[in-house]
């Protein structure tokens, strides 16, 4: 009896949780499209997410390149397949790995930072004093964050997917002996468009989700120091299972047939 | 139970807060509260930690919404209120958070000037120099307008946000516990600049406070709140002789009395 009770509650709290999080998720996306626009704040957080996490990103790109050259090239010499290593090593970069990657590197970063600065401002009461000088936080904090994280990420997996094949060509030419045309020309020649815009609508997906998070759990923290901590551990976690739920979820849409 | 009826007397008083109620889970703070203040008066609530005093202030200014009761303001209903609708209400306000609660990513005098930039569309030039002004009036020099407020010691702290309170020339002004963590001195130089900011708008003033030093010097009228509610209200004269004993217990700091201390509760 006592667990069908626990079960019926933790249901009920898991709907009410993801209610919660669907109303804040559409006043933030509403905020972002509906003037007027904090310019300002937009181009702060944009400089935030994108520029200082392009090192990070682009390492991160680098070595999966480099390691996903290396593993292809040991696994298909195996039956001389060694020509699909330029192949494999765009494919699984711009559709899956950079998207990805960067996202999660993102998350941590981010999506950290976010729940922090807007959990502090909640639990030193910055948040109800930007609404009593007649301020809306949704409009004032969520949505430029919102904003920049849609627009920014894509533009850090474009850099991640040129750093990430660049790393593999570097790989192959220099450790695996391939032709340096030889290579550039097959990575180049099954590469679709669909196949790097699938990754930047992922990464689009990805930088909203992060972002949101980080809103979300900043925006919602209670009772101090403690209160954002925990806040900012939710966040790059639950960012990181929906950053892969919903990877799943895109690539399905694309790429089932 | 006490009701005020001195403020009723013109046409509406700035505020009317009747039969307020708001409960969070079991934990029911404010249960049927009535309370009016009257226009150009300032009043003080006085009541233990933890009676819901902070509460019903973010009920007032619309931070927290009410589970069920009516705050007038001006005469105009401001529960429920949304939008530009609640915002017109809001340009009337100016508050002071009990922990001054500043912007800590803006320097001094960006957080003084946020209203007018932000509401008024003043350019940020003006609104510089608009902020200096406010700061010499609560006592900061120009030096201080380019820090940040965590580099300021507490009572500099709560002085930018009574700068930052009264910028937008508010009708209507909340302090929360103004010299809650302050020096006497420091206490009591808020104190005075409360007094003066508040005689130099025309302001009504809500002050939240439970320190009785700062309610006599701030106040014409003290109310107590006890028990989710206004258990006595009268002039700031008066309470000596309220005969009431919570708020004689009150004002005298006794641990015996009908007020029970979470230590007495255990
Ligand atoms: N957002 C909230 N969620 C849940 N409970 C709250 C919330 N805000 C206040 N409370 C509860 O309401 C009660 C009154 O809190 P409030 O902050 O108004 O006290 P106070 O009278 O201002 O005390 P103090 O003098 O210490 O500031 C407390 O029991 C507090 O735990
Ligand atoms: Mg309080």
């Amino acid at each position: 009896m006592n667990a069908v009770a626990s079960v019926g509650r933790a249901t009920l709290n898991f709907l009410a949780a993801t209610g919660r999080l669907t109303l804040f998720a559409g006043t933030g996306a509403m905020h972002c499209v509906r003037p007027p626009f904090h310019f300002r704040l937009i181009g702060r957080q944009m400089i935030e997410v994108g520029y200082y996490s392009l090192p990070v990103v682009g390492l991160t790109a680098l070595f999966t390149g480099m390691v996903l050259a290396l593993q292809s090239y040991s696994g298909f010499s195996r039956f001389n397949a060694e020509s699909a290593v330029a192949v494999i090593v765009v494919l699984s970069i711009t559709r899956e790995l950079a998207p990805v990657f960067a996202g999660l590197m993102v998350a941590g970063r981010i999506g950290a930072a976010m729940a922090a600065e807007i959990g502090t401002m909640r639990v030193t009461e910055q948040i109800d004093a930007l609404t009593a000088l007649s301020t809306n936080p949704f409009k004032y904090l969520v949505a430029p964050r919102l904003i920049a994280g849609t627009l920014t990420l894509p533009l850090c997996v474009l850099a991640a997917d040129v750093i990430g094949v660049f790393g593999g060509y570097l790989l192959a030419v220099n450790k695996l002996g391939f032709n340096t045309s030889v290579y550039l020309k097959s990575t180049f020649q099954y590469l679709e468009v669909l196949d790097v815009v699938s990754g930047l609508v992922k990464a689009a997906v990805f930088g909203f989700l992060i972002a949101l998070m980080g809103c979300y759990h900043g925006y919602h923290s209670r009772g101090g120091a403690q209160g954002v901590g925990t806040a900012t551990t939710n966040a790059v976690v639950s960012a990181s299972v929906l950053i892969l739920a919903f990877n799943y979820l895109i690539t399905e849409a694309f790429f089932a047939r | 139970m006490t009701e005020d009826r001195t403020a009723a007397t013109a046409a509406a008083p700035a505020i009317r807060i009747r039969g307020l109620c708001k409960a969070f889970g079991n934990n029911r703070v404010l249960h049927g509260l009535d309370l009016d203040i009257g226009r150009g008066e300032s009043l003080a609530v006085i009541g233990t930690s933890g009676t819901g005093k902070s509460v019903l202030v973010k009920n007032v200014i619309g931070l927290i919404r009410p589970d069920s009761g009516s705050i007038e303001i001006d005469g105009v209903e401001t529960v429920g209120l949304t939008g530009s609708a609640r915002d017109r209400v809001l340009a009337t306000f100016g508050v002071l958070f009990q922990g001054a609660a500043l912007f800590d990513s803006m320097t001094v005098w960006e957080n003084v000037a946020f209203g007018l930039v932000h509401n008024r569309g003043m350019p940020r030039r003006e609104a510089r120099e608009a902020a200096i002004a406010k700061l010499a009036q609560v006592g900061l020099g120009r030096a201080q307008a380019d820090r940040y407020p965590a580099d300021l010691s507490g009572g500099m702290q709560k002085r930018v946000g009574l700068a930052r309170a009264i910028a937008a020339e508010p009708q209507i002004l909340f302090f929360d516990e103004p010299t809650t963590g302050l020096g006497p001195i420091m206490g009591e130089i808020i104190n005075d600049l409360i007094v003066e900011c508040v005689r130099g708008l025309g302001a009504t003033a809500l002050t939240i406070t439970h320190d009785m030093a700062s309610a006599r010097k701030i106040a014409d009228r003290i109310a107590m709140i006890h028990g989710g509610r206004i258990i006595w209200a009268g002039s700031a004269g008066e309470i000596e002789e309220s005969g009431n004993a919570t708020v004689d217990q009150f004002i005298h700091g006794r641990t015996e009395g009908p007020i029970r201390t979470t230590v007495h509760a255990a």
